[in-house]
C-alpha cells in the first residue's frame, strides 16, 4: 500500500515536471513545420531574387542580358543570357556596346521561384531610401550628376533616378551608359546594396543583396 | 634500445602469466552485520585493495569475491552511519565470514558521497576529468574544459564556440553521453558546439578509441561522458554554489545546485541546478572582437526513487544560449572574404566594449527528459530501462537582415532547425561471475528534423536500432574484453530539387566488434591494448546539404552517392607510477575506409548574390594516428612538474595528402608547488603553465583560404586554495590565460581567417560546498 502511494506520489511529480517542461514550446512563434509524408515542402519565408536583368536600350531596339541562378543562392548553378536554353550553362556573359552611343539601361530584378513571377525591382523603388545599385564597387559623384567612370574602357555611366530622401540619392535602377572608343572586353560588375538607415550614397555600407559580374565590350 | 628492453619484458610477463597460471580459485564470502544490533546491512560498499575490486553487499547484507588466490587481503567496508573500517583476512581456502561494522556517532564529516560501483576499466585510453581538474575550467564552455585530458583539442569559432576533438576528430565521430544519454543537437556544424552545461558534470570521462560496440556505431573517435554527483542516499540537503569572474569579456557566471534526501519519504532523493552566464565582447591584444557576446541559462532537476529491489529517476535539463558571432567573421561573398584575409585588422577593429549582442547569432536550445529505472535481478546482476526525449532548437541569424523592410521587421531567424529525438535502451548488466563480467542490450532511436527558413539540411525522418553484447574475462593480473554490435539505420530527407521536395530513402547496416586486454601486472602499472573496427553511416549533411551556409560563408554540397565510412582501429594505452614518477603514454592508430570529409573546390561559384567558396564532401580511404602521453614528477619538496605531449597525423591514402584541419603538434609544461596542508587551508597549490604549438605544415596544397597561422607559445597559471571557516570550505580559484598577451592564432580556430586570438583573461573562481541539513542514520 505504502509502496503503491509513492509509485502514484513519484508517478504524478513526474508528469508534472514533465508537462512544465513542454510548456515553453507553446510560445514558440511558429509551430515545428514537419516534413510530411507526402514530400510537401515546408514553409519557407525566404525571399529570393532569382533574376537580375540589364536591358539596354539604344533608342530603337532593346537588348536584354540576364543572369539567373534558378533557386537564388546557393542550391542551383546560376548562368548567363541572351541564351534561349533555360539550362544553360553559360556561365559568361559580355554585354556588346557600340562606340560614341549613348543607352538608356533598366535593371530589373525577378523572384522567378513565384507564381506568378514577382518583379522585386519594384520592392526596390519602394524602399529606394536603404538600397542602391553600384557598377563595380564605385561611389558615384554627387546629385544631380551621379555618375561613375568605368576604368580601363570607356564607359560613362550617369544615375538617372533619386530615391526622393530629404537629401536625395541615386538609386540606379535607370542609368544613362555613354560609350567613348572602342575598347577591349572589360568586366562590369552590377550590385545592388542594402543599406537600411545608412544608404549615403557611397559603396561602403550595408549588405550585398545582389552581385553580378558581367563583361562589357565596345565594339 | 631501451623501450624494445621494455616491450620485450612485458611480452614475457605476458606470456609466463599465460602459462603458469596460479591457482586462483578461492572464494570469500561475507556478511556484514551492524556492530551494536547485528542487523544485516544491506547495500554497503565492499572495496577489495589490492587487486581493486568493489562491490556491494546485497540486502542480506552478503557479499562474494571469487578468483582470489592464496594470500592476505584487506577489504575496507563502507556503510552509512557507520565508520569505515579494513579488515585484514589471510586467505588459505575458501571461507566465509562475518563481518561486524562499529557505529559511527562521529558527526563531524559530510557525508560523503559513496561510490556504488567501482568505476570500470576499459581498455581504450580512459581519462577521468575530476572536480579539482574542472576547478580550473569552470565558466568555460564545455570544449575547452576537457582539453585537460590527453589527447583532446578543440575546433572553435573564436573563444565562445569550442567543439571538442578526440584523437584529431570531431562532429560525428564522436560521441557526448549527457548523463547516460548521447547528446542529439545539431552536430553537423563546425560553429555547433554541444550544447551542455559544464556545471552539471561532477566528472568528465574521456573514452579514446573506438566505442561504438557499447555507445552505437557512431562513436568511431571516442566518446565523452558527462556524469553528475550521485543523488544522497540519506536524509540530507547539501548543495554547491559555483562563481566565475572572468577580465577579457567581462563575464559573470554563476551556478547553484541542491540536492536532498527525503527524511520522511523513504527513498527519494531529489536534486535542483542552475546556471547563469553573461559575457560581452573579448579581446586581442590590440583590439575587441565586435559581438562576441554570450549569454546562457541552463537549469536542470533530478528526482530519483531508491529502493531494494529497484531504482527509477526521472531527469530534465535545459539549456538556452545566445552566442553572438563575431561580426567581421561573417562576410558577404568571395569579393568579401578576400578582403577580410588581406586586412591585418578586422573590419570592426574599432570596437569598444559591450555586452550587446547583435546580428549575426545563434539561439539555442536543447531540452532533455530522462527517465531511468533499474532493477536488481540478483546479487550481481541489474537490469537498465532508459527512455530520453531531446529537443534541439538552433536558430541562425545572418548578418544583414532581410532587403524587403517588412521582413525585416519581423527578424526572423535565417536558419531554424527543430531536432527531436526519442531515445530507448534496455541494458543487462552482470558483475563479475565465473571470472566473466558483461553487458547486454539493445538501443532504439527515432529523429526528426525540420526547419524554417532557408534551405541547407533537409528535414528528414531517422531512425537507428542496435544490439550489443561485451564480456569482460577477468584474472587477476589481466582482463579480456571482447564485444560485437549490429546497427540499422535508415534515413529518410526531404531534399529540394529544381524547387521540388524529392523523398529519398537511405538505409544501412552493419557490424561493429571490438577486442582488448588490460594487463595490471602491478598495482603502478596498467598497459591496455584495443583493436575494434567500427562504421558509420553518413549523415544527413554530408548527403543532401546544398545551399549557401551564411554563417560560414561557403556553399556546401552534399554527395547522396557516399558511402558507408568503415574504420579499423586500435589503440595501447599504458600508465606507470613508478617511484616519484606519474606517467601515461597512447598511441593509437585510424584506419579508414571511405572516409568522409569536408574538402573546398577549387573554384569558386557564382550566385545572385556573388561568388562563394563551395566544399564538398568527399570520401577517400584515410588513416589517423598520433601519440600522445604526460610525465609528472613529483620532487620531494613538494614541487611537481608535468609535461603533456600530443602529435597527431592524418593522411588521405588516396590523394597521398595530409588531412585538412589536423590538430598541430604541441607540448605542454606545468610547473607547480603544493603548500603544506594547515588546519583551516588545504589543497593550496600554484602553478605555471605554458604551452607550445607548433606551425601546422601538414596540410593539403592550395586548398585552405589562407596559409596555417605560425607557432605559438602561451604562459598561464593557476593558484588555489580552499579555506575552512567555521566548517564551511571555500575553493578558490585564480587562473590566468595568455598571460602574456600573445598575439596569435590557431589552425584550428575558424576566426584565425579574420581576427587574433583572445588576449590575456585572468579568471576567478569561487566553489563552496555547503550542507544545510544533515540527520545521519542512526538506529536505536
Amino acid at each position: 500500500m505504502k509502496t503503491t502511494t509513492k509509485v502514484i506520489l513519484s508517478a504524478a511529480v513526474a508528469v508534472a515536471l514533465v508537462a512544465v517542461s513542454c510548456k515553453k514550446k507553446d510560445k514558440d512563434p511558429d509551430p515545428t513545420p514537419q516534413p510530411t509524408t507526402t514530400g510537401n515542402p515546408p514553409p519557407n519565408e525566404q525571399e529570393v531574387i532569382t533574376t537580375m536583368k540589364v536591358m539596354i536600350d539604344n533608342g530603337t531596339t532593346t537588348a536584354t542580358y540576364f543572369y539567373k541562378d534558378p533557386d537564388g543562392d546557393g542550391g542551383v548553378t546560376g548562368f548567363y543570357g541572351p541564351g534561349t536554353s533555360t539550362t544553360s550553362t553559360q556561365t559568361d556573359s559580355v554585354i556588346n556596346l557600340l562606340a560614341s552611343k549613348n543607352y538608356t539601361v533598366s535593371l530589373l530584378l525577378l523572384d522567378e521561384t513565384k507564381n506568378p513571377v514577382d518583379t522585386i525591382s519594384n520592392e526596390v523603388l519602394e524602399e529606394a531610401a536603404d538600397h542602391m545599385f553600384f557598377f563595380n564597387q564605385l561611389s558615384p559623384s554627387a546629385l544631380p550628376n551621379a555618375s561613375v567612370t568605368i576604368s580601363g574602357t570607356n564607359l560613362t555611366i550617369n544615375y538617372k533616378d533619386t530615391d526622393g530622401a530629404s537629401t536625395p540619392k541615386p538609386i540606379g535602377l535607370l542609368t544613362e551608359w555613354i560609350t567613348g572608343a572602342a575598347a577591349a572586353k572589360k568586366e562590369l560588375s552590377i550590385e545592388l546594396k542594402h543599406q537600411p538607415g545608412v544608404k549615403n550614397g557611397t559603396y561602403a555600407p550595408g549588405d550585398v543583396d545582389v552581385s553580378v559580374p558581367f563583361k562589357i565590350k565596345i565594339n | 634500445m631501451f623501450i624494445n628492453k621494455r616491450i620485450l619484458v612485458f611480452i614475457l610477463l605476458f606470456i609466463s602469466l599465460l602459462f603458469h597460471s596460479q591457482n586462483c580459485d578461492l572464494q570469500l564470502k561475507g556478511i556484514v552485520r551492524d556492530d551494536d544490533n547485528s542487523e544485516h546491512l544491506g547495500f554497503a560498499v565492499v572495496k577489495l585493495l589490492s587487486p581493486e575490486n568493489i562491490i556491494q553487499t546485497n540486502e542480506k547484507g552478503e557479499f562474494i569475491f571469487d578468483k582470489l588466490c592464496k594470500g592476505n587481503y584487506k577489504i575496507l567496508i563502507k556503510h552509512v552511519g557507520c565508520k569505515d573500517t579494513i579488515f585484514s583476512i589471510d586467505l588459505y581456502k575458501s571461507k566465509k565470514i562475518i563481518f561486524n561494522l562499529p557505529h559511527s556517532y562521529n558527526q563531524l564529516k559530510d557525508i560523503e558521497i559513496i561510490e556504488k560501483k567501482s568505476d570500470e576499466m576499459l581498455p581504450q585510453a580512459m581519462e577521468t576529468i575530476t572536480i579539482k581538474e574542472l576547478d580550473k575550467s569552470k565558466g568555460l564552455p564545455l570544449g575547452e574544459v576537457l582539453k585537460s585530458a590527453n589527447g583532446i583539442t578543440t575546433f572553435n569559432n573564436g573563444a565562445t564556440i569550442s567543439k571538442p576533438m578526440i584523437n584529431g576528430m570531431q562532429g560525428y565521430r564522436i560521441m557526448t553521453l549527457n548523463n547516460g544519454i548521447r547528446q542529439e543537437g545539431q552536430n553537423w556544424g563546425n560553429e555547433h558546439a554541444p550544447e551542455i552545461d559544464p556545471f552539471i558534470a561532477q566528472k568528465i570521462t574521456v573514452i579514446r578509441g573506438t566505442s561504438t560496440v557499447r555507445y552505437g556505431s557512431d562513436a568511431i573517435g571516442g566518446a565523452i561522458l558527462i556524469e553528475p554527483n550521485s543523488l544522497p542516499d540519506s536524509a540530507s540537503i547539501t548543495g554547491e554554489f559555483n562563481t566565475a569572474g572572468a577580465t577579457n569579456g567581462r563575464s559573470g557566471v554563476a551556478s547553484g545546485q541542491l540536492q536532498g534526501y527525503f527524511d520522511k519519504l523513504k527513498g527519494f532523493s531529489w536534486r535542483v541546478q542552475g546556471t547563469i552566464k553573461q559575457g560581452g565582447n573579448m579581446k586581442t591584444p590590440g583590439y575587441y572582437l565586435k559581438n562576441t557576446g554570450v549569454e546562457e541559462k541552463n537549469f536542470s532537476y533530478a528526482l530519483a526513487y531508491h529502493g531494494k529491489k529497484f531504482n527509477a529517476e526521472i531527469f530534465y535539463s535545459q539549456f538556452n544560449s545566445l552566442i553572438g558571432i563575431f561580426s567581421s567573421a561573417h562576410i558577404g561573398n568571395l569579393t568579401d572574404l578576400q578582403a577580410a584575409f588581406n586586412r591585418s585588422k578586422p573590419a570592426d577593429s574599432l570596437a569598444v566594449f559591450s555586452y550587446d549582442i547583435d546580428r549575426p547569432k545563434q539561439i539555442s536550445e536543447h531540452e532533455l527528459i530522462k527517465f531511468n529505472f533499474h532493477f536488481h535481478t540478483g546479487l550481481r546482476s541489474r537490469l537498465y530501462a532508459n527512455y530520453a526525449y531531446q529537443y534541439n532548437k538552433r536558430q541562425e541569424y545572418d548578418k544583414h537582415k532581410p532587403r524587403n523592410n517588412q521582413l525585416a521587421e519581423l527578424n526572423l531567424p535565417d536558419y531554424d532547425f527543430r531536432l527531436t529525438t526519442h531515445y530507448g535502451e534496455i541494458l543487462w548488466e552482470h558483475d563479475y561471475i565465473n571470472r566473466f563480467s558483461g553487458k547486454f542490450g539493445g538501443q532504439g532511436m527515432y529523429q526528426e528534423n525540420a526547419y524554417t527558413g532557408r534551405y541547407l539540411l533537409p528535414g528528414f525522418f531517422s531512425g537507428t536500432w542496435g544490439v550489443f553484447a561485451i564480456e569482460k574475462y577477468i584474472l587477476p593480473k589481466i582482463e579480456f574484453e571482447a564485444g560485437v554490435r549490429y546497427d540499422e539505420r535508415y534515413i529518410t530527407p526531404y531534399v529540394l530539387e529544381q524547387n521540388q521536395f524529392v523523398r529519398y530513402h537511405n538505409s544501412f547496416r552493419g557490424f561493429s566488434c571490438n577486442a582488448g586486454f588490460i594487463y595490471k601486472p602491478f598495482s603502478n602499472l596498467k598497459t591496455s591494448f584495443y583493436a575494434s573496427n567500427g562504421w558509420r553511416s553518413p549523415s544527413v549533411n554530408e548527403l543532401y546539404t546544398n545551399g549557401l551556409h551564411h554563417g560560414t560563408a561557403t556553399i556546401e554540397r552534399g554527395d547522396k552517392n557516399l558511402k558507408t565510412e568503415k574504420s579499423f582501429n586500435v589503440i595501447s594505452n599504458t600508465r606507470l607510477n613508478f617511484k616519484r614518477f606519474e606517467t601515461e603514454f597512447t598511441v593509437y592508430n585510424y584506419y579508414f575506409n571511405n572516409f568522409i570529409y569536408y574538402f573546398p573546390g577549387d573554384r569558386p561559384e557564382l550566385t545572385i548574390r556573388g561568388a562563394f567558396p563551395v566544399f564538398y564532401y568527399k570520401q577517400n580511404n584515410a588513416n589517423i594516428f598520433g601519440t600522445d602521453g604526460s610525465v609528472k614528477y613529483l620532487f620531494p619538496f613538494n614541487l611537481y612538474l608535468k609535461l603533456r605531449s600530443m602529435i597527431v597525423r592524418g593522411y588521405n591514402l588516396d590523394d597521398k595528402q595530409p588531412l585538412i584541419y589536423m590538430p598541430a603538434d604541441r607540448l605542454e609544461g606545468t610547473i607547480g608547488y603544493t603548500f603544506k596542508d594547515k588546519k583551516n587551508i588545504k589543497d593550496s597549490y600554484v602553478e605555471l603553465v605554458s604551452q607550445a604549438v607548433k606551425k601546422q605544415t601538414r596540410v593539403p596544397v592550395n586548398v585552405d583560404f589562407a596559409p596555417p597561422p605560425d607557432s605559438y607559445f602561451l604562459v598561464g597559471g593557476n593558484l588555489s586554495t580552499t579555506l575552512i571557516i567555521k566548517r564551511q570550505p571555500f575553493i578558490f580559484t585564480l587562473s590566468v590565460t595568455n598571460g602574456l598577451n600573445t598575439i596569435y592564432r590557431d589552425y584550428l580556430d575558424r576566426f584565425r581567417y579574420y581576427s587574433d586570438a583572445v588576449g590575456t583573461n585572468i579568471t576567478f573562481r569561487l566553489r563552496m560546498p555547503f550542507t544545510l541539513y544533515n540527520k545521519k542514520k542512526t538506529k536505536q
